[in-house]
């Protein structure tokens, strides 16, 4: 391995490291270590690389030119390039996760003491000189990867800020490990954690570290317990991140076999019919997902016992039914047992609880209340509890609850079980232990869901159909801009109500919290209006149906096209009856009657009747059209010919306008002079 | 907002896009509510056979199934003595304008009509219409844009193109029989419906398990031969049965084939593409014991006669009256 020494050979090192086609698709995070480093760089390549950042590009340097000045004019030179190559700041950004990646030493000191301390000089809580500007070098290394590379060399997610932003985006490439975040599938798997339904984050991070053991590393162990020395900022980063993963988690998980299985989580669907005649209808749900090939698949409980039907409803949700294709009634399958249905490589998962949180389920498209796994305390929420917890629950509910009461019903509920709401609940007082699901969260975080990308892989939306913005956990006081216009939401969690005249190209959502957090994210859009529309399809049909790819020689339809493939002549029949003329004289037959000629392709069909006959163009190629000088043998055909286009001219009525009267005119005078 | 030809201009995008993933576009698509009959499945199924038979994109049928863009194209009309062709295939918020500022460089005259293909489904997208003076016009444009122009009706090729009931039949794998009459239910033409049946089998039937709806089978004697589209497998009853389920109505120009035993995708495309729009839903009176119908619009004899060549069957000669138009 050569060793590097200059910046540019340590920027396109870490390029390649990080950005390549093995990561199309997938998130990278710039997970930079002292080992790493060694790795990439050889024997001392954490302290070569330092160096090499110090000194910058050549073409840089200039007396009193900070470094993040140059990192900065790294930037304006390659903007003024158009672009070219890899970004020139990356092993800059490189440093700066270094440094927080070295926070672990010495837990207790602040990120910049760390930062100053690799650069050789005196700790200090002081940031760099611009270091406060790097945002928009993060914020174009995001824009490269996912827009100008489309994703194909990886994406860059640099929205997860914490509480500082200029430091947070450093730290955010950190607080998971590679291996960590490779092995957190198995952790989600192990802990049944749903992706649509996240838990808490406190009750995240107890999960984590109770299925972390062997999957994630013993600092981050000791960061999630609070043990040890321990920065709660870079904690709360942790766990977000944890979060984050959960939430683009696909449900597939490897098992020790080397297989790969699916999971999925069933919810409980309530939908009350009448308060009054206290009815309530009880369905289990299930999230769709596009791994799901069929809208119907056929599922057997783990004791092979019992068939159900997962089947397609509405708005991206399925609904299990029983085989004969009735909805399964969700209160006779007792909520305090686990169920696990399974088809090939998908699982169904009913986790086992003795309380069930509900929430309105507009939140989540889907009509009725739908069960979730933590509590808004801002909102609306229902509560169900089995008999042997309800009294526990009840007594929490009347301190913590306001409006809270219990709902009396006849139906829709397991024998025992008792429902409660309330219309908000006091966060301070904390749920019973047991109960993690009662768990509210003290973190704000913006989502970007739904919507349609332009490419798959990529960030960009297309205008007409842009994501939904949603905020969790919002909490009083909290200011929210969107593309810098100040929008005024409740507490809780919320949907934005954005108009598409809102929507720019780039957009920035903020939320500033009263204790001077901030929160942003962003997302930008593409006009249908600057697509190409000549781009070329790839995929084609055999003519018994089956796929083709464009480029093969069989004979193949592609859309409206047949590709090598000539169908014979067609000739419509006209409304009344007609004379056809080809372009050599005497080619003429009279349909209905005559055979349609198989040996020359008619050029005009004059229609039957006694003055201003209809002279219809029936030709194809302009080109192949003209009359040609070389009359057919037969003489009668040809005096015909000559006849109809030439001695009754005047009682036909040729084509007025385009080419197509240079051409009647052109069969005119060769009629007169056949 | 999205509009009917949202849904295009994100294949064009995408190229090719899974039909799992189809189904959450169609939702993210769709307003509340817009749609409350249907579930996100069947409705997005139904989509994908519409943009195929539209000619905007190929539908390919599997686990998972595909929906891919197809490259633009004007496809020509089968209208005797007008030079009218449908734009098909790739399309994005701009190529009406591209085509109209490219026709007046290019001083080619045409008249363009933009409309809807398709009474309900909204996502359906737009039929753009243009009319030229001659076909060398249609050339010369399509050339310039760079997009491709058919000289022959494109309805008429792929009729011609698409294999008939012979090559079907050649195609099918034929295996030792297997099936056991107790787990299929039976193909019964007269109804146009897999039923559980008792009777005496004809020597050669249809019928699908009945664990396994997708799971088709032609069984003629001591053979068995599984069905991959299974529009052909009905027809092929069909036709065996001597049944004519289609009828025309030659004087009209419609052609009505019922909902439950829709055409293979080829033959679909061919008869769409005499107008370009989508069929229609024509509601008859189930109670009266009548079926629904797919109604296809501007169906020239001749074309009519090629599809009903390829099925192995004659269309019954009928006057279709259509009252209205009904949403699916």
């Amino acid at each position: 391995m050569d060793t590097l020494t200059t910046y540019s050979d340590w920027n396109t090192a870490i390029s390649r490291r990080f950005f390549n086609e093995a990561n199309a698709g997938k998130k990278v995070f710039l997970c930079i270590e002292g080992g790493l480093l060694d790795q990439i760089g050889g024997t001392n390549g954490k302290s070569n690389f330092v160096e090499a950042v110090k000194t910058g590009p050549d073409n840089l340097s200039r007396p009193g030119r900070t470094m993040c000045a140059k990192a900065l004019r790294a930037f304006v030179e390659w903007r003024d390039g158009g672009f070219d190559g890899v970004p020139p700041f990356l092993a800059y950004l490189s440093l700066f996760v270094l440094a927080a990646s070295e926070e672990g030493q010495h837990e207790q000191q602040g990120y910049y003491k760390h930062l100053h301390r690799l650069l050789g000089e005196e700790p200090t809580n002081l940031y760099p000189p611009g270091f406060t500007r790097m945002g928009v070098l993060w914020e174009e290394l995001e824009k490269w990867a996912n827009e100008t590379q489309g994703g194909n060399l990886g994406l860059v997610c640099c929205d997860f800020a914490g509480a500082w932003p200029h430091v947070g985006r450093p730290r955010a490439q950190i607080v998971l490990t590679e291996r960590e975040r490779n092995k957190l599938r198995e952790l989600f798997a192990a802990a049944e954690l749903d992706p649509s339904a996240p838990p808490a984050a406190e009750e995240m991070a107890q999960i984590c570290r109770r299925f972390g053991s062997g999957r994630l590393e013993a600092r981050t162990m000791r960061k999630l317990a609070r043990e040890g020395a321990f920065n709660e900022e870079m904690r709360l980063l942790t766990v977000e991140a944890l979060l984050d993963e959960l939430r683009s988690w696909d449900g597939v998980a490897s098992t020790p076999e080397g297989s790969s299985i699916e999971y999925h989580t069933l919810r409980i669907n309530l939908r009350i019919r009448s308060l009054l005649a206290g009815s309530i209808d009880s369905y289990i749900a299930v999230r769709d997902c596009d791994s799901f090939l069929d809208t119907s698949i056929l599922v057997r409980d783990s004791n092979g016992q019992s068939d159900y039907n997962v089947k397609s409803a509405k708005e991206g949700w399925l609904i299990l039914q029983s085989k004969d294709g009735k909805n399964i009634d969700g209160s006779s399958i007792p909520w305090t047992n686990s169920l696990r249905l399974e088809s090939d490589n998908l699982i169904f998962r009913f986790p086992a609880r003795s309380v069930r949180v509900f929430r309105k389920g507009e939140f989540d498209h889907i009509e009725g209340l739908i069960e979730v796994n933590r509590l808004d305390p801002y909102r609306e929420f229902y509560v169900a509890a089995a008999q042997d917890c309800a009294q526990e629950i009840d007594d929490w509910g009347k301190q913590a609850g306001r409006q809270w009461r219990q709902i009396n019903f006849r139906s829709g509920l397991p024998a025992g079980w008792r429902l409660f709401r309330a219309d908000s609940a006091d966060a301070t007082i904390s749920a019973p232990g047991d109960f993690p699901v009662l768990n509210t969260d003290s973190l704000v975080r913006i989502l970007i869901q739904g919507g349609v990308k332009v490419e798959a892989l990529g960030r960009r939306y297309f205008d007409f159909a842009p994501p939904t913005i949603r905020i969790e956990g919002l909490v009083p006081g909290a200011i929210i801009s969107f593309n810098n216009t100040l929008h005024s939401a409740e507490t809780g969690d919320i949907t934005l109500d954005l108009k598409l005249s809102e929507i720019a190209l780039s957009n920035h959502i903020k939320v500033l919290l009263s204790n001077g957090e901030e929160r942003s994210a962003s997302f930008q859009t593409l006009s249908a209006q600057n697509l190409d529309w000549r781009r070329k399809g790839q995929w084609a049909t055999a003519a018994n149906g089956t796929q083709l790819e464009i480029l093969d020689e069989r004979p193949r339809a592609f859309g409206a096209t047949i590709l090598s493939f000539d169908a014979p002549a067609i000739t419509l029949a006209p409304a009344r009856p007609a004379d056809m003329l080809g372009p050599r004289p005497g080619q003429l037959v009279t349909i209905p009657g005559d055979e349609l000629p198989t040996d020359w392709t008619p050029v005009w069909l004059i229609e039957h009747g006694r003055s201003n006959r209809k002279v219809i163009f029936c030709g194809s190629n302009l080109d192949q059209c003209a009359p040609l000088n070389e009359p057919i043998s037969n003489r009668k055909k040809v005096k015909d010919w000559k006849r109809l286009l030439w001695n009754d001219r005047m009682r036909l009525n040729g084509p007025t306008r385009g080419p197509l009267v240079a051409l009647w005119r052109q069969f005119k005078e060769a009629a007169e002079h056949a | 907002m999205p509009n009917e030809d949202s849904m295009l201009y994100i294949l064009t995008a995408r190229g090719r896009v899974r039909v799992p993933l189809l189904r959450d576009i169609v939702f993210q698509l769709s307003p509340d509510g817009e749609n409350d009959t249907e579930t996100d499945g069947l409705r997005t199924y139904k989509l994908c056979r519409l943009l195929d038979m539209l000619g905007h994109s190929e539908h390919h049928r599997g686990r998972p199934g595909w929906l891919s863009i197809v490259s633009a194209h004007f496809a020509k009309l089968p209208i005797l003595g007008k030079e009218k062709y449908v734009v098909t295939g790739a399309r994005t918020a701009s190529t009406l304008s591209d085509i109209r500022s490219e026709a007046k460089a290019s001083n080619i005259r045409l008249t363009f009509s933009d409309s809807i293909s398709s009474t309900y489904e909204p996502l359906s997208p737009r039929r753009i219409m243009l009319e030229f003076e001659s076909p060398g016009d249609a050339q010369a444009l399509a050339q310039r844009l760079g997009v491709g122009a058919s000289l022959m009706p494109a309805s008429w090729s792929l009729a011609c193109f698409s294999q008939g009931l012979s090559e079907f039949e050649g195609g099918l794998e034929w295996h030792p029989r297997n099936v056991s009459l107790n787990g299929v239910q039976i193909y019964d033409p007269s109804k146009l419906a897999f039923v559980n049946s008792d009777a005496p089998l004809d020597s050669s039937f249809l019928c699908r398990s009945v664990v396994d709806h997708s799971l088709i089978m032609i069984v003629k004697k001591n053979e068995e031969a599984r069905v991959a589209d299974h529009d052909w497998g009905r027809h092929w009853a069909l036709s065996n049965a001597g049944i004519a389920a289609i009828h025309h109505d030659l004087r009209k120009r419609y052609l009505a084939v019922p909902v439950v035993a829709p055409l293979p995708r080829l033959l679909a495309r061919a008869l769409c593409l005499c107008s370009g729009i989508a069929p229609f839903l024509l509601h008859e009176e189930r109670h009266r014991g009548f079926r629904d119908y797919f109604i296809f619009s501007e169906i020239p004899q001749e074309i009519a006669d090629k599809v009903a060549e390829k099925l192995g069957i004659s269309f019954l000669p009928k006057a279709i009256t259509i009252p209205n138009l009904v949403k699916s």
